[in-house]
């Protein structure tokens, strides 16, 4: 996913669509196709979508037109790290309850506001396709071999007795709503045709495939292509009223140009324009910054406090090390640190200041005074469970900011978490961030190996899986666990290197062991949280921090009536060795006494 | 935020003390593995020796690093620097012992050849290095651990025979070889006890290793197959000196044995490397990934005549002494340790030599440099005063040593990527020279030795015109503290 823009291979739509009455009164149908230019379209893709507001209504027309102009509105003002899908899913689901409440309430009570709809967003190299109702979308593709020409949406429509049919989903029809979700790819060349059924309902699928073909054929000139896409469907339309259409006529033509295509060296390329600084001193002056200190330098980044020169105000600066200069996922990381970072707004998360655009690679910091969540772990080797709680309640309040946005942490530990001065809480780095948005973006860079602490990352990791939001449960347990008791839970530091194949690795060490006045029922809450099977852990971090506060009487109580197998599988066999051992000491008395 | 550590010798902290521990640990890996070199006229009278087979022995004790590199890379890649090297001390310690009590020849050459293994400390050392340290300190950093290390085999030429007196009489050397390897089996604990793999809060994981060298086009996988053959070829070279040709120390059969299997892994090798590297023959390599082999080629041959000639002179080195001037064993060991004494300041200041005044120039010049030297040594016989030939020794060396440092300081910019597998290879080639040249050594006498070198360096200076300068982008640090653009060449 890199963040670079404008490749010059990237994503090229071109729109063409007709829409009239028919011999309709009024025209119920309502189409809007929109593929912003620059980083919004390459974030977020390219839509286009068609309602038919479902004739019955009165508020018809309002219905489809509201729908089509919302949802696109909407959609681009999700925020850019969501997946298409969650972004898709939210706006509709609201659009389906606004609908819904307007055509309850009013004068429209009888007929409600009720529209099918069909879009489709182009984003990357997918098309991702939402569908309710009875309009269509349709498909034609070139091959080596000939031409395929597909409906890729199923009407949702019920005939009955032979004539009239009815729609049995519908958007603001009921207070839930079911959409049809599906993924395709894209190919360079693809033709997709949203229709109403004023056109597909008279036009046989030969007419319709040889109109795509013909769209399918348009000359490569790029600037035309648009309105001879329109001239296209508004053949279409007249043909179908000439076929004897009862209803509106409303189509419109999508025609993949380009695709974005992935390159290693385009994205190195513009990943490389941004040179890496050398380790800076303190008194040398970068852009409109002067070091004043340098807080930290690794084997990974070098991270310095600065003053703007401008306002004299103090930030942290933070350079990747030149190791990496060759690494393009590493220093795509630190791109998208940037993004990610200008795009959480939370007391609990560290801002990226905007800079000034440079030629060097580095992010602006607010500056954060105080120490390292490790710092602190180590001077309080004793802490009460109150402070723990209070810690843990912040930093779970700034990691719902990730969460909210379709984010994964992947890298939570005591090392990125500082506590200020005033004892607040915050996440200072997140360079690791899995962001699902920019996930569905194609790119040549992958990722060569789990990218978290081997301390603190959750064993799925490990075992080839993706990043999900019970993974940073994880790693939050890990660090509750390990400011309780200065501990790990688990002894990790042997899978660094090794290959893991099972889960059986994990094998918790109880937190009251490390410290006595640990009760159970926090041990379990710590047990639960860092279990190494995803599904047995804490699906939410409310019920976390809620087992953390009182005792789960639910899981204690399931604790004492567990077999001691379950509760202390240790004991067990202990025990049951030690059976043995007296049953073969007895064996051996009595074989000796009979001789 | 957590105060940063200085770059302070004097430290023993954080870092720093990781750096101490691991260049004396690498000094502890020379000294045992040099602890022969400066007792071999007692070694040879105590066990009967005649000069081929002291000789031998020489041969021997450098052998077996070559594959052992490879496999102590494959080991650290696996179980972390902090054990390996912990083990790799103590195993090591176990063919010293058998090298202090053994009774004849064939003893001695295979607690000898054993004894090769530790001579592969020094990878373990640069991968726990580079661990620690950021990238611009990291030169200054690994210069400490390699020359201050490679003063192991000063420190063993220097206190070895004064030891061997000390205990005395005819089993005097067992006793001194035989504290080097308690040494080194008691500083396995203290490095396991002391160090750690990474910096707290930095363990992260490591991509799997590659396995074989990556080449980025047709002609140079070619190149690559071509500069893996001296590899194999020293190893035979060695089989066949041991064999009833040279010291009839293996018979014939068993020499065809080592022949085949050198030639079973040679193709094992090949294969691996196609594997890795077949794409070049289907699709070009994106630009982004491409180098030039050569590059790697130059330096493996500039090593073989810095690294290998110093490893073959200070395993002969007091015996070259001994015998020129007639001197005693502890003196000739003491005057020898002024070649290795020069690791000090000679290394890191190779590397800092070429950070300043560009890799090639430097290169070129400490290249000459050998050459005229070791052709000055060559010339050393009974007649010249015994200072004069110390300080031709000093020099020879400084330039010797400034050249492993400046060929090290080309490594990483080759392609940065693949600086461990670059540096590893660069490495065997050092071991490489050294069998080559000490197998010379048994044939002819120290002159045509030494000459052999000075050649073998002119030759190297002549590779080296074919070596482009490492160009590229980097910023720097303008007079005025504001950080700039500048195009290095």
């Amino acid at each position: 996913m890199p963040l670079a823009v404008d490749k010059p291979k990237s994503l090229q739509l071109r729109f063409g669509g007709y829409s009239s009455a028919g011999i309709k009164p009024e025209n119920q149908d309502a189409f809007v196709a929109h593929f912003p230019s620059g980083s919004a379209g390459y974030l977020k893709g390219g839509v286009a979508c068609m309602a038919d507001g479902v004739s019955c209504s009165d508020s018809a027309q309002l219905a489809s037109q509201t729908s089509v102009t919302t949802f696109v509105e909407d959609y681009f003002s999700t925020p850019d790290a969501w997946p298409v899908k969650t972004a898709a899913a939210r706006v509709l689901s609201s659009l389906n309850s606004w609908l819904y409440q307007h055509g309850q309430s009013g004068s429209a009570r009888h007929n409600g506001l009720v529209t099918t709809f069909s879009a489709v967003v182009f984003k990357s190299t997918t098309a991702h396709i939402l569908h309710v109702g009875d309009s269509r979308l349709y498909r034609y593709r070139q091959h080596s071999t000939g031409a395929d020409f597909e409906q890729l949406s199923r009407d949702h429509s019920h005939q009955q007795g032979g004539e009239k049919s009815f729609l049995t989903r519908a958007l603001g029809m009921d207070s839930h709503l079911e959409v049809d979700y599906q993924q395709e790819d894209l190919q360079k060349g693809d033709v997709f045709l949203l229709s109403t059924d004023g056109v597909h309902d008279v036009l046989p699928n030969t007419t319709l495939k040889s109109f795509l073909g013909r769209a399918h054929e348009l000359p490569h000139e790029k600037s035309q292509q648009s309105s001879q896409l329109e001239t296209l469907c508004r053949e279409m339309g007249e043909v179908a009223l000439a076929r004897g259409s009862e209803d509106n006529i409303s189509c419109l033509l999508i025609r993949v140009v380009e695709l974005p295509e992935d390159d290693i060296d385009e994205v190195h390329r513009k990943l490389s324009q941004l040179t890496i600084p050398p380790a800076l001193e303190v008194g040398i002056k970068i852009d409109a910054y002067e070091i004043q200190r340098v807080l930290h330098s690794g084997t990974r980044s070098h991270v310095y406090l600065a003053k703007d020169l401008n306002d004299q105000s103090l930030c942290v600066l933070k350079t990747p090390s030149e190791n990496y200069q060759e690494d393009l996922e590493f220093l795509e990381a630190f791109v998208r640190e940037q993004w990610v970072g200008r795009r959480i707004n939370h007391p609990g998360v560290m801002k990226i200041i905007n800079h000034p655009s440079s030629r060097f690679m580095y992010h602006a910091c607010e500056y954060v005074e105080g120490k390292t969540l490790r710092q602190w772990i180590y001077d309080n080797p004793h802490p009460s469970f109150e402070r723990v709680r209070d810690i843990t309640t912040e930093l779970v309040s700034a990691l719902r900011a990730f969460q909210r946005l379709s984010m994964v942490h992947r890298d939570l530990k005591p090392e990125n978490v500082i506590i200020s001065l005033e004892g607040s809480v915050k996440i200072i780095d997140f360079g690791t961030v899995q962001v699902s948005g920019l996930d569905e973006i194609t790119s040549p860079v992958s990722e060569s190996g789990p990218v978290g602490a081997v301390d603190y990352i959750a064993p799925e990791y490990l075992l080839g899986e993706k990043g999900q939001h019970r993974s940073d449960i994880f790693s939050i347990g890990v660090i509750v666990y390990e400011m309780l008791t200065g501990a790990l839970p688990y002894q990790s530091p042997r899978v660094q290197r090794a290959s893991v194949r099972s889960y059986d690795i994990w094998q918790y060490q109880s937190a009251s062991s490390q410290r006595s006045d640990i009760p159970t029922w926090i041990d379990l809450a710590l047990q639960k949280a860092t279990a190494p099977l995803p599904a047995q852990r804490y699906g939410a971090l409310s019920e976390f921090l809620q087992d953390l506060k009182t005792p789960n009487h639910s899981m204690l109580s399931q604790l004492e009536t567990a077999p001691l197998l379950e509760r202390d599988p240790v004991s067990f066999w202990k025990l049951i060795s030690g059976l043995l051992f007296v049953c073969l000491l007895l064996q051996f008395y009595f074989m000796n006494s009979e001789l | 935020m957590s105060s940063v550590e200085k770059f302070s010798i004097f430290s023993f902290v954080g870092k720093m003390k990781v750096l101490h521990l691991s260049w004396m640990a690498f000094f502890i890996t020379f000294l045992v593995w040099f602890n022969h070199a400066p007792l071999l006229q007692s070694i040879a009278a105590s066990l009967g020796l005649d000069n081929e087979q002291i000789k031998t022995l020489l041969i021997l004790n450098v052998a077996l690093t070559i594959p052992a590199r490879i496999i102590i890379g494959m080991l650290t890649d696996r179980f972390g620097p902090r054990i390996v090297y912990s083990g790799l001390l103590a195993v090591c310690s176990i063919p010293c012992f058998m090298y202090a009590m053994a009774e004849t020849f064939t003893q001695a050459a295979i607690a000898r050849f054993l004894l090769g293994f530790i001579g592969a400390g020094f990878v373990i050392g640069i991968r726990m290095v580079s661990e620690w340290f950021p990238a611009n300190e990291l030169g200054t950093a690994e210069g400490i651990y390699g020359g201050w290390g490679n003063f192991g085999s000063a420190a063993a030429a220097f206190l070895l025979p004064t030891l061997a007196l000390f205990f005395g009489g005819e089993n005097g050397w067992r006793w001194a070889v035989g504290l080097t390897g308690l040494l080194s089996l008691l500083f396995s604990f203290v490095y396991y006890a002391n160090v750690r793999d990474t910096p707290k809060g930095a363990n992260y994981f490591k991509p799997k290793s590659l396995g074989a060298l990556e080449i980025t086009s047709k002609g140079d996988f070619f190149l690559l197959v071509v500069m893996k053959v001296p590899m194999y070829a020293a190893l035979a070279l060695l089989a066949w000196k041991l064999s009833p040709s040279g010291v009839n120390m293996l018979s014939g059969t068993t020499e065809n044995i080592i022949y085949v299997c050198l030639g079973i892994l040679f193709i094992y090798d090949l294969f691996h490397t196609w594997k890795v590297n077949k794409t070049v023959f289907e699709k070009p390599v994106p630009e982004l990934h491409r180098y030039k082999f050569k590059q790697v080629a130059v330096l493996n041959i500039l090593y073989f005549a810095t690294f290998g000639s110093e490893l073959a002179v200070i395993s002969m080195l007091p015996l070259f002494f001994a015998d020129t001037f007639s001197l005693t064993p502890i003196v000739a060991g003491m005057v020898a340790s002024a070649y290795a004494f020069m690791n000090l300041m000679s290394r890191p200041g190779g590397g800092w030599i070429s950070d300043r005044y560009g890799r090639k120039p430097t290169l070129l010049i400490l290249t000459g440099g050998l050459a005229v030297g070791y052709f000055a040594m060559s010339q050393i016989d009974s007649q010249w005063g015994l200072w004069l030939a110390v300080v031709v020794a000093m020099a020879c060396s400084f330039f010797v040593q400034a050249g492993e440092g400046a060929v090290f300081a080309v490594v990483p910019l080759i392609k940065r990527r693949l600086t461990g597998q670059i540096a590893g290879m660069t490495g065997a080639y050092g071991n490489v020279g050294a069998v080559v040249y000490l197998t010379v050594l048994s044939f002819v006498d120290y002159s045509t030795f030494f000459l052999v070198i000075a050649v073998t360096a002119v030759l190297g200076f002549i590779t080296l015109l074919f070596m482009e300068e490492p160009a590229g982008h980097i910023a720097e640090v303008n007079e005025d503290g504001s950080v700039e653009l500048i195009t290095v060449n």
